[in-house]
């Protein structure tokens, strides 16, 4: 009898100590970026891209990205209704443009699993922009392509210049 | 028994000469069957205690609260009702959320004993299975988003839609149980048990996950099984019948 007793307090202490743990599995969908095209001012449907904008986050130390191309993928602040983002054309040169825009945007939290927790869904407020600058920037419109950020596979946001 | 008269009843038949003979045999065998059934007849034990092990993770641990009443009565020769009557809540800090489950669960089921034992003790080493139930709430208490860019600073989200609780949820399962009880003194008996645990049904909270199911333990993603213990401590009440 005595060797059963030890035996489950050896069991019980073997159990104290093993849990197993989630891994969020790479390439799940996080939380959508919003995407941004440029276009033509003048001819609304060509894609017009940019060279060596810079796009900076208001308050935030470092720059997002020193971007050329047509179309970026750019965070919406998280917890917050608001996002803003200064978008500066040439600011290496002696003249550069600068433009301030402020998103607008409620956010809903869906549920994916254990180990990734919860992602961001965000939808376009009324309206859904301000551009913060006065006078003229480089920007000449903005249009909003889609009102509800639940994936990166379309563009949300158009910009004209 | 009944295969052994009919037996008897053919050679009974085939060997009209030996006719005494086979009386005497029969005689013999029902004698045999009496004493047999005399030494099978232990008295009917019902043991009721609790878990041990809840109520030291209780004391150990800040987040958890548990109690677990466990009971058995020997119905026939080896086999035993069980029941397992308890309450849990926890707060976890799973990956990415902070949660607490709570709730109450019901275990009714068998036990078979393997163990031969001496006459008069009641030791066991089973094998058994439950049919569990239990009804629970979850309640998120924070949560961080799962993001793959990391441009902007990230806070716990702690108020919002999700934040609170979805309670009325159930589960069901069962679990396949083994383990062992030994006498320690006088009418106390000390036993642990493994169970593995197979989930059949639970209700989804709202934009949540049943992530801790009170009884059932931790539910991993897309995974129907999970596993469990107890570690008890029982007294015994023997009743003759």
């Amino acid at each position: 009898m005595m060797n059963l007793r030890n035996l489950i307090l050896l069991y019980f202490l073997g159990l104290l100590s093993c849990e197993k743990d989630d891994i969020c599995l790479e390439g799940t969908p996080g939380t959508p970026q919003m995407i941004v095209v440029f276009k033509d001012y003048l001819d609304p449907s060509a894609p017009k891209g940019v060279s060596e904008l810079t796009i900076k986050g208001f308050d935030q130390e470092a720059n997002y990205q020193l971007f050329s191309g047509d179309s970026i993928a750019i965070p919406l602040r998280n917890n917050f209704d608001i996002t803003q983002y200064k978008l500066i054309l040439g600011a290496e040169t002696e003249t550069p443009i600068a433009d301030s825009l402020q998103l607008n945007h409620k956010q809903f939290d869906i549920f994916i699993n254990r180990a990734c927790g919860y992602k961001s869904n965000y939808i376009f407020g009324d309206p859904a922009y301000y551009i913060l600058t006065q006078g003229n920037g480089w920007i000449k419109n903005i249009e909003i392509i889609k009102d509800t950020l639940t994936d990166e596979k379309s563009s949300h946001l158009a910009i004209y210049h | 028994m009944k295969k052994v008269h009919i037996w008897l009843f053919i050679t009974k038949l085939l060997l009209f000469s030996n006719w005494a003979y086979t009386q005497d045999l029969v005689e013999k065998l029902i004698v045999i069957d009496s004493v047999h059934q005399k030494r099978d007849k232990k008295p009917y034990t019902i043991r009721f205690g609790l878990d041990l092990s809840k109520p030291l993770k209780t004391q150990f641990e800040n987040n958890y609260f548990g109690l677990e009443l466990v009971g058995d009565i020997r119905l026939y020769k080896e086999i035993y009702g069980a029941v397992e009557l308890g309450n849990e809540q926890i707060t976890k800090q799973s990956e990415q959320i902070n949660f607490t489950t709570s709730g109450t669960y019901i275990k009714i089921g068998f036990d078979y004993n393997m163990y031969k034992n001496w006459k008069g003790m009641n030791n066991a080493i089973f094998l058994g299975m439950r049919f569990c139930n239990s009804f629970h709430k979850q309640e998120v208490n924070e949560y961080e988003i799962y993001q793959l860019n990391h441009y902007w600073s990230e806070e716990p989200i702690s108020k919002g839609p999700e934040i609170g609780e979805r309670d009325q949820l159930k589960a069901g399962w069962i679990e396949i149980v083994a383990g062992m009880k030994v006498r320690v003194f006088n009418n106390f008996y000390m036993g642990f048990s493994l169970r593995l645990n197979r989930l059949l049904s639970n209700t989804s909270p709202r934009n949540f996950d049943n992530l801790y199911i009170p009884g059932f333990n931790k539910k991993t993603d897309e995974n129907v099984w999970g596993a469990g213990f107890n570690y008890t401590l029982t007294y015994a009440i023997p009743i003759k019948i």
